[in-house]
């Protein structure tokens, strides 16, 4: 589950765009390797990250607090992390843990274009 | 009323199987989506707490899990000869929190709760017994 692609990252008018590769995201190494590519990216002075989700139908808690440490450098870095393209399951995920609270969701990548390029 | 079951060590690189069994079973039971989809959810959770949490590094368990429907009721439990651990008893994290304050973890089991119906805890004979269970509506005839 690990070796696979986990994520491929377009550069989109100043704005990163990290496309999740998996289905299901469940696997504490993967949730690791996620959170460091993040951190990573607002770290090297990336100001605006959008994380798509399209892909992805099971999500574990794991990964919310890889994108908490994210949201964290964010703000750290005065930049932003947003998120597009979520299941409902997955909106209510993210609803249930506060996170639409803590960052933008925006319904399709061009939408979350439109508003942060 | 049959029982799906499972059990296996309580190693990282098992919970692929776990998770497999878990979307297998409730498929078999003929669950409704919206209601396998959060027990699917609920129940990844679960597993992880046992295998990252439940054992020492140096003294790994087992994990097991028992799967069955009731009418319109799925209950599944999970089992481990770890540590004893309650989440029923767990804080409610404050989800309402800036991100600057937001602690990193803690939110699986707001989840779990959350995502199911009733979530009970049982200690017995040195083993914790977690029990889930979803409800849903019958469908009017």
């Amino acid at each position: 589950m690990s070796n696979a692609v986990l994520f491929i990252d377009e550069n989109r008018q100043d704005v990163i765009l990290v496309h999740i590769m998996a289905q299901r995201l469940l696997d504490p190494q993967q949730s690791d390797a996620l959170a460091i590519h993040l951190c990573e990216l607002f770290d090297s002075g990336v100001l605006c990250v959008v994380v798509d989700m399209s892909g992805v139908q099971r999500l574990s808690s794991i990964f919310f607090r890889a994108f908490i440490m994210a949201g964290k450098k964010a703000v750290e870095h005065q930049a932003q992390l947003a998120f597009c393209n979520l299941t409902s399951l997955i909106q209510e995920g993210f609803e249930i843990t506060g996170l639409t609270k803590l960052f933008p969701i925006f319904k399709s990548e061009s939408d979350a274009l439109n508003k942060l390029a | 009323m049959n029982a799906l079951s499972l059990e296996t060590a309580a190693l990282r690189e098992n919970l692929s199987e776990l998770f497999a069994f878990v979307e297998q079973s409730l498929t078999t039971l003929n669950t409704p989506a919206a209601s396998r989809d959060k027990l699917m959810m609920a129940l990844d959770e679960a597993l992880t707490n046992v295998v990252m949490y439940a054992y020492c590094e140096d003294h790994p368990g087992t994990v097991g899990i028992h799967i069955f429907r009731n009418n319109n009721t799925i209950t599944a439990e999970v089992l481990d000869h770890g540590k004893a651990f309650d989440p029923t008893m767990h804080p409610v994290p404050d989800t309402t929190l800036p991100i600057d304050q937001r602690p990193i973890g803690g939110l699986g089991i707001h989840l779990m709760r959350k995502l199911l119906t009733d979530l009970r805890y049982y200690r017995e004979n040195q083993m914790n017994r977690l029990v889930l269970t979803s409800t849903w509506e019958q469908p009017h005839e």
